[in-house]
């Protein structure tokens, strides 16, 4: 097939080949490390890597700014606890948590596609500080108080079926494994007609609605995408955390804002710079946490988010490209599925 | 060289180094040697919203383990001392959650004591639970905390509908001594476990006492204005108003209940927002006769001596007056160093992290100190009648229930004094509020 | 039916809130307006400007009111700093990379408050806050009053400045058409400058003038942050009019609501009606 040759195109280049490799890196990583917090930490990795890459095909490739993905995170996590109160398996509730928080992001497209940039990122902020405070005092879905795992499943054996692991190994794998299936489908999604009207529609909306591009239709079909799997991402937390509520799943901070700060590390004009972005700033944030807010915590409260804001104005003032775009503007790497402006070769 | 000397040379050489090993070998097997520590993780929140909380919390951690390690440390196994491993929930249950697993796991800790946000013990303890360690929490009181059949989950301090049921009980007896004639009351909370809860407590506990709920105003916190609320309070005119609120809107609504003229004859509240340093340094006036439930006042310390030891002990140590927080998480740490003299006795930690994590489980389910053994411990400082994990209501586990409350009253002079229960009362209440 | 007295009170706390919540947002208006930047450290600035109030009051019994003058100067030394060394800089960025650099500004002052000063609660009383106007049962703090006649003089003045003095004038050029605003040789760099340094300034004295009744935390930013985008864009993008009304709009919604429907729930009647702003007439009510 025509996708199967340009993957193998595209896994022969030399960004390719690294990648592949840490892939086989990323697979056996439990089985040599043992340290429970690094494996947890890096299921989050993975976690927020999927919250990144569906936050950036909206940003990156639509050109759609959206500082309110807590929305679909939270959608997918109470789908998927509230159906597991009904003794439906976690496995279809990440699946229904992702097509209801996709069904909601496209009808939300509707309204939304008028919006431009400053105003969308506004738009989706303050809707997700309305399903915070809207589901904190719902108290048919738990109100302030959330939701616990129903407590039968916290004591009873872990199993594949019910996803009730003490450690977070098979957490990883399942973050592992749904952060590469959506890396394949966003693959073939963008190198596909969908995925150029995308692309269309971020450099030049009037031009592409003059060349007959349903603009407001795509963009709402890239932020159902774009919310199908920030829906799952939450139900990857709801089973790994077993409980969850409105200021957890809905935060502002951690849900909506970690994918833009990780994008804009990475670099947004690539498939992989919010993976990598990710990669750089999880693990430096868990690892801060542990040490400086351990430590020097109660006398030096908040110098953590205090560095992480310079780090971040040094960057976005710098390396506004972040660094998948810096290495591809010095020539050194040419990131998979790059969408840069002046790319031109697809 | 002659080859005579390159002999010597080398004997001199294999003489150095036989000297050099053998002194270093000796040293080394006559070196002091490091003691063995135990290590106990601490999850508090050390930066977020509560930070300040999660301070003073430090503060009495690392006071009740110097006394502890400085007394011999656990002397059971060999004055092994404690040592601290710290973790910050950063106010956020995941956040919690996934630093458990770090002392648990990584750190290797024998139990974790913690959290503080009732949301943050919930999944701390769910990740003891699962990786079967000891949770010992001092001071979060959501009542859920305790409902969840869970094995390995030890709460310390009394929860908010033991402290209602403790409210009423003041407020009905209140009632009839003075011949107040007060039938009705309000709720006031903020929308989040912690304080959803609470209402509901206040609002079941003061129907089980005769007295009849007129409206329950709930407000998201951190809100920019309390005017709506507070006059639908004042609207609604009852005697009674209970108040579950953090230390900003606490402030907030003092001033705004002065602003409005809404004058109920009784306020009470549960504790935290009302009984914070910061609160009590600012309210000034507006504060006035305002009642809270405390497990711990200024004022013990002229009712007990030991109290007032400890206190000025504090306050020496870190500048700052000794309130419930501090003192809760204080006599904690003592309690669990009970708890591990005892599961000393019948496992080792560093040959058998497992087996001593399950003996001090089973420690602390057997621990028993009764209200004398209490009065006389030096540490004791809380106003608790002692310490017995069980349950006091059908499907409750793990809960000390001997863990009472106190109630305090602001008086005008700017300080809380504590006006029941009546052993440690130094002064009566004032009620109905003087206007 | 409702109380007449419990409309009334919230009517009336609604309306002196409301033009509060205007001159927070006052600044956030003229910097959005000239520079179409949004500056989410805007709270953050207010929060450094109610410590500084705290601050003289505490310990140099300062009124707040003082410290408002003064935190409007402050905030015009810092709006220049900022302006100069950061935002000039990515000023033809794609607009994530200034909203992520307001972001960060954000952070660093938050959190570096946090750091410095602790995140304990602090207040102060100024005499005024306790003299309490009593017309017919409904309640007003002097404290408010004194704030929404400043908030009012403020707009006063800004617009005065905008449509008679040649500056101001020169300002609203460059935000119409920049290069239109070049060709007659205003210098656009500096009139960016000016409106940012302004902003700031505003929310500097607004910032004495919330710390009059409100608490102080480093956290205070955020919610009046959130409240003056949703006036801005309530009143419209680049009308003056039009953020002060939409404050009252807001100030009133919010107060009124929270009797109908459970308190809680207040803010999410102000959010509604900004996405419905939004969706309907994003140019805002009065907006161009």
């Amino acid at each position: 097939m025509r996708a199967l040759r340009m993957i193998k195109a595209e896994l022969s280049t030399k960004a390719g080949r690294i990648f592949t490799a840490a892939a086989i890196v990323a697979v056996i990583l439990p089985l040599v490390v043992r340290d429970q917090f690094f494996i947890n930490a890096m299921m989050l990795v993975y976690m927020y890597s999927i919250i990144a890459l569906a936050w950036n095909l909206m940003n990156g490739y639509t050109g759609l700014l959206s500082f309110g993905h807590a929305v679909f995170f939270g959608i997918g996590a109470y789908t998927l606890m509230l159906l597991l109160y009904r003794g439906v398996t976690p496995w279809i509730g990440m699946l229904l948590g992702g097509l209801l928080s996709a069904g909601f992001a496209f009808l939300l497209g509707i309204p939304f596609s008028r919006l431009r940039s400053h105003w969308f990122a506004l738009g989706t902020l303050v809707l997700g500080e309305i399903f915070l405070i809207v589901f904190a005092n719902w108290r048919a879905v738990g109100g302030a108080l959330g939701l616990d795992q129903p407590r039968r499943l916290l004591l009873s054996p872990p199993s594949i079926y019910w996803l009730n692991y003490a450690r977070p190994t098979p957490y990883y794998y399942l973050a592992l494994g749904i952060l590469g299936l959506e890396l394949l489908l966003l693959y073939l999604i963008l190198n596909s007609k969908p995925g150029y009207f995308f692309q269309a529609i971020r450099e030049d909306e009037e031009a592409a609605m003059a060349s007959g591009i349903n603009v407001t239709l795509y963009k709402c079909i890239s932020m159902a995408i774009s919310g199908f799997f920030t829906g799952v991402a939450g139900g990857i937390y709801t089973v790994r955390f077993g409980y969850i509520d409105p200021y957890a799943v809905f935060s502002m901070m951690r849900i909506s804002v970690y994918p833009v700060i990780a994008g804009l590390i990475g670099g947004v004009y690539s498939l992989i710079g919010p993976i990598i972005g990710s990669l750089i700033f999880v693990p430096t944030a868990e690892y801060l946490r542990a040490i400086v807010g351990g430590t020097l915590g109660s006398r030096f409260q908040g110098v953590h988010f205090a560095s992480f804001g310079i780090v971040l104005l040094i960057i976005s003032m710098r390396i506004p490209e972040g660094l998948m775009g810096w290495l591809e503007m010095r020539g050194l790497l040419k990131p998979l599925m790059s969408s840069g402006g002046g790319s031109d070769e697809r | 060289m002659s080859s005579a000397e390159r002999r010597t040379l080398v004997y001199a050489i294999i003489a150095i180094i036989v000297i050099a090993a053998a002194g270093g070998s000796a040293y080394y097997l006559t070196r002091p040697r490091k003691p063995k520590v135990i290590k106990v993780g601490a999850i508090f929140p050390l930066t977020g919203a509560i930070a300040e909380a999660g301070k003073l919390q430090k503060y009495a951690t690392e006071w009740a383990v110097e006394e502890i390690n400085e007394a011999g440390g656990i002397k059971s196994l060999g004055g092994a001392k404690i040592e601290v491993v710290w973790g910050d929930t950063e106010c956020d249950p995941s956040v919690a959650s996934s630093e458990a697993v770090r002392l648990i796991t990584a750190e290797k800790v024998v139990c974790v004591v913690g959290a503080y946000m009732s949301a943050c013990t919930k999944t701390v303890s769910d990740s003891c639970e699962k990786y079967k360690t000891p949770c010992l929490n001092p001071l979060s009181t959501s009542p859920a905390l305790t409902m969840r059949g869970l094995k390995w989950f030890f709460r310390l301090t009394g929860h908010d509908a033991l402290f209602c049921k403790q409210h009423w009980d003041f407020i009905k007896e209140l009632n009839e001594e003075k011949g107040l004639g007060l039938k009705t009351f309000a709720t006031m909370e903020e929308d989040t476990e912690w304080g959803v809860k609470s209402g509901e407590a206040y609002i079941e506990y003061g129907k089980a006492a005769g007295f009849q709920h007129l409206i329950d105003v709930r407000y998201h916190r951190g809100a920019a204005s309390l005017d709506s609320e507070v006059a639908k309070l004042k609207e609604a005119n009852p005697d009674i108003v209970c108040l579950t609120m953090y230390t900003p809107d606490a402030i907030l609504f003092v001033k705004t209940m002065y602003k409005l003229g809404f004058h109920p004859k009784i306020i009470i509240a549960q504790d935290v927002g009302f009984v914070h340093p910061s609160y009590k340094k600012e309210v000034g006036e507006m504060g006035y006769w305002i009642m809270s439930r405390e497990v711990f006042n200024w004022d013990l310390a002229t009712v007990s001596p030991k109290i007032k030891a400890k206190a000025d002990e504090y306050k020496a140590k870190f500048g700052l007056d000794l309130e419930g927080c501090a003192a809760r998480t204080y006599v904690a740490w003592h309690v669990l160093a009970l708890a591990l003299e005892e599961a000393g006795k019948k496992a080792d930690p560093w040959k058998d992290l497992d087996g001593f994590r399950a003996a001090l489980r089973d420690a602390l389910e057997n621990l028993e100190i009764t209200p004398e053994e209490w009065a006389e411990l030096p540490w004791a400082i809380t106003t608790y009648d002692g310490v017995k994990f069980g349950g006091l209501r059908p499907g409750e586990a793990g809960q000390n229930i001997k863990a009472w409350g106190i109630i305090v009253q602001m008086f005008d002079d700017g300080k809380y004094y504590t006006v029941y229960p009546e052993k440690y009362a130094t002064k009566k209440a004032v009620a109905p509020i003087p206007w | 039916m409702v109380d007449l007295w419990l409309l009334g009170q919230a009517t009336t706390s609604g309306l002196l809130l409301g033009c509060i919540y205007a001159v927070v947002a006052l600044g956030l208006s003229l910097i959005w307006g000239v520079m179409e930047i949004v500056n989410f450290a805007h709270g953050d600035f207010l929060m450094l400007s109610m410590y500084l109030s705290y601050f003289l009051f505490t310990y140099l019994g300062l009124d707040p009111l003082i410290g408002a003058i003064l935190g409007f100067l402050m905030g015009l030394a810092l709006g220049f700093i900022v302006e100069k060394g950061l935002i000039e800089k990515v000023l033809g960025s794609p607009p994530i990379v200034t909203i992520l650099v307001t972001f960060s500004i954000l952070l660093i002052i938050r959190y570096g408050a946090m750091a410095a000063w602790g995140p304990g609660v602090k207040t102060l009383h100024p005499w005024y806050f306790m003299a309490i106007l009593n017309l017919w049962g409904v309640r007003i703090s002097m404290a408010y009053l004194i704030g929404a006649l400043i908030s009012l003089a403020a707009t006063i003045a800004l617009h005065i400045f905008l449509k008679k003095t040649y500056t101001g004038i020169a300002l609203r050029a460059t935000s119409q058409n920049r290069l239109a605003a070049e060709l007659l040789g205003i210098d656009a760099k500096k009139m960016y400058t000016l409106s940012f340094c302004i902003g700031v300034a505003l929310v500097g004295l607004a910032g004495g003038v919330l710390s009059t009744f409100y608490y102080v935390v480093p956290e205070v930013g955020g919610r009046f942050c959130l409240l003056s985008f949703v006036i801005v864009v309530l009143g419209g993008f680049g009308s003056l009019l039009g953020t002060f009304l939409g404050g009252l709009i807001i100030g009133v919604a919010e107060e009124i609501s929270a009797i109908f429907i459970p308190p809680v729930m207040k803010d999410v009647v102000a959010f509604i009606i900004f996405l419905l702003i939004l969706m309907l007439k994003p140019s805002g009510l009065f907006g161009r």
